[in-house]
C-alpha cells in the first residue's frame, strides 16, 4: 500500500512501515516545499526499504492561492490542493496539474471539472478519527455525497491515513474495511486503497523523467 | 442469561479476530473491553452493535495481544469500527489486525502462537 498524505516521516523518521503493509510513503509539505529536508528524508530511507516520494499540499482560501501553488508543480511528485473556498476548488479543478484534492470536499461542477482534468480527490483517515458525535456524521455523510459524485463522474478516489504519528497509521484491511463501511464496494475500496495511490506515483514520476518518444529523444512532460 | 439449545442450521458463525495493541503505556482487560464497546456503539450505533455480536475472548498483557470475536456478517464493520480508537485510557493507540479464522484453535496456532515465539 501507498500512502501518500501523512507526515510521520519529517516527525518520527521511519517506524516500521512494514508492519503495517506501507511500502511507500509520501514526505508531506504544506504550503512550501523544502527540498533539503525532503533529500534528508530521501536518504535516510535507504536503509529503511520504503518508497519515499515528495507531497505538497497547498491551503488554498482563493484562486490565486491554486496558481502560486502550482508554481511548485516540477519539484514535487504529488500536488494537493485543500480548497477552502468554491472559488478555490473550481481553479484547482480546472488545472490538470493539480494532481488531488485533499480532504475530499467537492461540489457538483466542481466534479465534473475534475473528471475532464483528472483530478483525484481523497478521503482522509484522519479528518474521520478526531471527530465524534454528530460531526462525524455529518463528514461521513459528506464523504458519501462525494463518493456518488465519484461514481457519477468517474473520478478517481483513493484512501489515505493522514497521519501525523505512528500511531495514526492503519492497515490496508483497515483502511478497505472503513472505505467499505462508508459506502464502496470491495472492488472500489481495494482500488481506493491498493491499487490508486500506487497508480499516481508511478505516473507522476514516468510524466517528471520524461517520455521516450524515440530512441535517443525524450520530451519532458 | 439462560442458554437455549440451537439447531446447527440455526448457529451464529463467528469469525475470531486476532490482534495486537500498539500503546504508549500497558492496558488492562477492562480498558481494552470498555474501550472496544465504545468504539463500537458510537460508530455502529446501538442496533449495529447488536448485529455485531463483539465479545473479547483473550488478551495477554505480555504481549499486548488477544482474540476478538463477532458475527461472521459484520466482520467489516467490526475491523472498521475498531479501526476507529485512537487512544485507551487517555495514551494513544493502534489496533492492529494480525487475521481473522472461524476457530479459535486455528487463530491461536496461526496468528498469536507464531507472534509469542
Amino acid at each position: 500500500m501507498y500512502d501518500i498524505h501523512n507526515s510521520v516521516i519529517l516527525k518520527e523518521g521511519f517506524p516500521d512501515f512494514e508492519s503495517y503493509g506501507i511500502s511507500g510513503a509520501g514526505v508531506l509539505f504544506r504550503n512550501s516545499f523544502k527540498k533539503e529536508h525532503y533529500e534528508t528524508a530521501k536518504e535516510a530511507s535507504k536503509n529503511s526499504g520504503l518508497d519515499i516520494f515528495s507531497v505538497l499540499e497547498v491551503n488554498a482560501d482563493k484562486s490565486g492561492d491554486v496558481k502560486i501553488a502550482l508554481k511548485n508543480r516540477e519539484s514535487v511528485d504529488i500536488l494537493m490542493i485543500n480548497a477552502k473556498s468554491p472559488r478555490a476548488m473550481r481553479a484547482a479543478t480546472e488545472s490538470s496539474l493539480v494532481d488531488v484534492i485533499s480532504h475530499a470536499f467537492i461540489d457538483q461542477s466542481s466534479a465534473a471539472l475534475a473528471s475532464k482534468n483528472s483530478v483525484a480527490l481523497e478521503i482522509n483517515l484522519a479528518d474521520i478519527l478526531e471527530l465524534t458525535g454528530i460531526k462525524r456524521s455529518l463528514l461521513i455523510s459528506k464523504i458519501k455525497f462525494n463518493l456518488l459524485l465519484a461514481r457519477k463522474y468517474k473520478l478517481d478516489i483513493f484512501m489515505t491515513s493522514g497521519a501525523s504519528s505512528k500511531y495514526g497509521l492503519r492497515q490496508p484491511r483497515q483502511m478497505m474495511a472503513l472505505a467499505e463501511v462508508l459506502g464502496m464496494s470491495n472492488a472500489e475500496a481495494k482500488r481506493a486503497v491498493m491499487g490508486f495511490p500506487k497508480e499516481l506515483v508511478e505516473k507522476n514520476r514516468r510524466k517528471h523523467s520524461g517520455v521516450t518518444v524515440k530512441e535517443g529523444i525524450t520530451k519532458n512532460g | 442469561m439462560v442458554k437455549f439449545k440451537v439447531k446447527p442450521t440455526l448457529k451464529e458463525n463467528w469469525r475470531y479476530i486476532s490482534f495486537e495493541l500498539l500503546s504508549e503505556n500497558k492496558i488492562s482487560e477492562k480498558q481494552i473491553v470498555s474501550e472496544m464497546l465504545n468504539s463500537i456503539l458510537s460508530f455502529l450505533g446501538e442496533l449495529g452493535a447488536s448485529n455485531a455480536n463483539l465479545w473479547l475472548i483473550e488478551y495477554d498483557s505480555k504481549t499486548s495481544s488477544g482474540i476478538v470475536r463477532c458475527s461472521n456478517k459484520a466482520l467489516t464493520e467490526v475491523i472498521a469500527s475498531l479501526a476507529t480508537i485512537t487512544s485507551i485510557g487517555g495514551s494513544r493507540t493502534t489496533f492492529r489486525v494480525l487475521g481473522v479464522s472461524g476457530t479459535i484453535k486455528k487463530t491461536k496456532d496461526k496468528y498469536l502462537n507464531r507472534k509469542r515465539k
